[in-house]
Formats: structure tokens, sequence, C-alpha cells
């Protein structure tokens, strides 16, 4: 016994030596040099991202597939509308959709790429909550030899604003390799990066900011009359008409589909908001029961106003009181 | 020592060999050993509350004030395959009607048909036990399809 440790004591600096030389050899990196993106685009355009990478190994080889997930609004459905083709040191190659079916890398509650990307990322610096991320990968698997630092070059080709709507967004990337994922322990093996404000213009309808924080907020973004509906009044976003006003009250006016109006605009405990954090003010309403909508009616849209307590000073869309803020009942 | 500890494997030995003649008897026959009972038909005749809700995987029971969203007034009561909604809030079904299970003994879905409608609108069915009590849990989407609600439902006394 005695022996046996007097043995491991002598080991001991060799032992010491191998963890440390372990740790060294898994000490690889993913890197995103750089993105290239437009800053403008039309409804429908296909643009060009250039997504420049390097792949920086310790050790080795590894034969794993590249996965890259892109961030952007629900709407552009950007699985169906984008191309990704890759050139570098591996050579070239192209990348397809994930399917949903398949379980993410080192998800612990078996939730697929797309859903284990927006539980890690959320939906980066923007701040409306109808994004997805959409994940590919590269069609065959690609191997680094032993200390590789490789560098690829993915060109993405994606039709922005299908939907036809004027959108500003900042769409987010990601990469990692399809066995280690988005694993808690490893971010070095995920970068991600966010360009800059994309102007998607030259369609209809109010533009829809993802980019700049935005006086009133829907959650969820898309509803019908029948669903509940929060609406956020941010006061800290600017100086509105009713700076250091605490008690907000909702004004509305609904329209039906044969063109009725119905408004409930009195202040009162109904249309109340509460605060949910200094100057944040919410209420959640289900449309139906809030506008008293016969049986057999229904809602098109919704506008509104934030008032205060006398109901004289209003704060509508883009911080004036003329024009009201919008809720269409419209799903995906 | 050495017959000590052979004495002991051989009792050891013995031993298994006991427990290995016990397994082979008792495993004749398990059939009998099994008590014949039917699976019960689920009945959920009474009146039923919200016992939690959740909108897309967020709590809107505890979370949100109840002047607002009204979901501790909500009741549904079922008597004899009818169903009646006592101040509705997004639900399965707006109006009074009839309902079905697709299988009454292990119902996986309920069907609400409210009354003059054609056509029935299906929830996933479950129903677990919570402290001794049994609960109802529907999942849903009355409005847009990506929006979920999951309530679970008890029973009103």
């Amino acid at each position: 016994m005695i022996k046996y440790l007097r043995n491991t004591r002598k080991k001991l600096p060799r032992y010491v030596f191998l963890a440390a030389l372990i740790l060294f050899l898994s000490n690889c990196d993913f890197i995103i040099n750089s993105i290239t993106q437009p800053l403008t685009a039309n409804v429908g355009e296909e643009i060009t991202t250039v997504l420049d990478a390097n792949f920086n190994v310790d050790g080795g080889p590894y034969t794993k597939r590249i996965v890259i997930g892109i961030l952007a609004p629900k709407s552009w459905k950007l699985s169906e509308n984008t191309k990704i083709t890759f050139s570098g040191d591996k050579g070239t190659g192209t990348m397809i959709p994930i399917p949903a079916s398949e379980v993410a890398a080192s998800a612990k509650n078996g939730e697929n790429w797309a859903t284990r990307m927006k539980n890690k990322l959320g939906i980066g610096p923007n701040f409306i909550d109808d994004m997805e991320w959409v994940p590919f990968q590269t069609t065959e698997s690609l191997t680094a030899n032993i200390n590789d630092k490789a560098n690829a070059k993915f060109q993405i080709k994606m039709k922005v604003g299908i939907d036809g709507q004027n959108t500003s967004v900042r769409l987010g990337y990601v990469v990692c390799n399809k066995d280690d994922g988005l694993a808690d322990d490893t971010p070095n093996l995920w970068p991600v990066k966010y360009a800059n404000c994309l102007e998607v213009s030259g369609g209809t309808g109010d533009l829809i900011d993802f980019c700049n924080p935005s006086l009133a907020v829907l959650s969820p973004v898309k509803v019908l009359d029948n669903d509940f509906e929060s609406i956020t009044f941010d006061n800290t976003v600017t100086t509105t008409a009713l700076k250091d006003v605490q008690n907000i009250y909702l004004c509305a006016t609904a329209h039906t589909s044969d063109g009725q109006d119905i408004v409930v605009c009195a202040q009162d405990e109904r249309s109340k908001m509460r605060t949910i954090a200094p100057n944040k003010f919410q209420i959640t309403i289900w449309p139906r029961g809030y506008f008293n909508v016969p049986a057999g009616k229904t809602l098109t849209s919704v506008d509104y106003y934030f008032t205060d307590q006398g109901g004289t000073v209003k704060v509508g869309f883009g911080n004036v009181s003329t024009v009201p803020f919008k809720i269409k009942f419209l799903c995906d | 020592m050495y017959k000590i500890l052979m004495q002991l494997s051989q009792r050891k030995a013995i031993r298994i060999l006991l427990a290995g003649c016990m397994f082979f008897a008792a495993s004749c026959k398990t059939e009998n050993m099994v008590p014949k009972v039917n699976e019960s038909v689920k009945n959920i005749d009474g009146t039923w509350k919200i016992a939690s809700a959740t909108l897309n995987g967020t709590d809107i029971l505890n979370t949100i004030p109840d002047a607002m969203t009204h979901l501790s007034g909500f009741g549904v009561t079922f008597t004899d395959g009818k169903y009646t909604l006592t101040n509705p809030i997004p639900f399965i079904v707006e109006t009074d009607g009839t309902y079905t299970f697709n299988d009454p003994q292990y119902p996986f879905d309920i069907s609400f048909t409210p009354t003059g409608a054609t056509t029935a609108v299906k929830s996933t069915f479950q129903f677990p036990v919570v402290q001794g009590q049994r609960r109802v849990t529907l999942t849903f989407s009355p409005g847009c399809s990506k929006n979920i609600y999951v309530y679970t439902l008890k029973k009103d006394n």
C-alpha cells in the first residue's frame, strides 16, 4: 500500500503534465472574422452575405459537419429562401437546412436545432420577439487535421422580406459543429455575430422595426381576437407627452369585419394599465371579451392610444397624439 | 482458514440454489396473480375550474392580474356528454354543446361540438392525479395556431 502511494507521488508530476496537455489540446476555437452584409434591400430581393470564419483546432484530427444558424424574422421563412455555399482551405461545398425533427447536439430537453439556438441566443440585440433561428449544415463532414487552422468563406444568398413588409432588422449568424452544437461549457466553439441594421423597403404598411425599442410592444406578436394579448407601453424609450405620468390607461377602438367600430376609451379599472417596471406599463386583454364582441362577429384590427387619467394627453404611433398604434388580427 | 472460507462459499452456493428454486416455483401461473380489472371509463362529470394556465409556456394565471384575464371566474361543467361554460375566456369553444372522448377508457383527446355547429374542435386530454385529486389538462389554440394554451382544471367543490 505504502509502496503504491509512493509510486503515485512519483508519477504525480507526470499526471499533472498530461492533464494540462489535454486541456491545452482541447482548446480549439472557432472565430467569425467578419460578416459582410448589405444594409439596404428591397422586399423580395436576394442579398448575399459573406461570412468569413476560422476553425482553429488543437489536436485532432476531427471529422465533423459544420452548422450555421441565421436569425431572421419568422415571416421571411428563411429555410425555404436561402442558399449557402462555402469555399476555403477544405475545398468547396453547399449547406442544406437541418430538418426540424433532428435533436440538437447538447440539447438537454430533446429540442431541435432551431429551438436550441433560440433558447441559447434569444433574439440577440433585436427588440421584437417574432424571430427564429434557421439552422443549416454542410452536406458532408469536413476533416480538420492535427492543429489545423482552416479558413472558410460562406456565401449566404437569401431572399429578404418575402412577406412584403417594410422591415429593419439585425440579422444574426452563429457557427458551430454538428457534434458539440451550442454546448454550455464551450462557448468558444459557437461564435455568434449580429450584422448592423438591415433596412428592407419598398413594401407596404408601417415599418416593422426590430432594431429599435418601441413605445408599444405586443406579446404574442401575432394574435387573433380570440387570443390573450399583452400590450406594453415603454415610457422610457423617449420623452413622451406622458412623461412622469404614473396612471396610464388604454384608449382603444376595435374594428369588426362588417365595418363596425367598438370604442373602449373610458379611464376606469378595465382600461387601467399596471406598472411592471419603472415607467413601463402593461395591460392584458382578450379582445373578444374586452370589446364585448357579439357572437358571430370577428374583429379585424384595433387602434389604440395610451392616455393619462383625464384622457386628454395621448401618445400614439411615432410618439404623436394623432396616429394610433395598431393591432392587426393576422397569423403567420 | 481455508476450510472456513470453503464452507462459507458452499453455504452461499446452497443459498443461491434455494433462491433460484423459489423463483422457479413462483414463475408458474403468473396469470392468476394479476387481478382481472377493466380500465375504468373516464368520468369527468362536474364543474371544473382553472388550477394553472400557460400561454406559449409562460404562466398567465399568477403573473397577470385576474382582473385582466378573468381566469378564476371561468368554469366548465360536464354532464352526460354535454358541457356548459361560465364566464367565457379564450377556450377551445365559445358556446355550450356536447363533448366526446376518442376512447372513453383511454382518452387521448376530447372533442367539443358547440350546439348548432357541424364540426368538432379537438384538444389533447390528460387526466393526471395531483395531491390525490384528478386534474384535467387541455392543450389548444383558440386564436393563431402558434399560440399554445395549456389549462389544467381541477374539480370545483
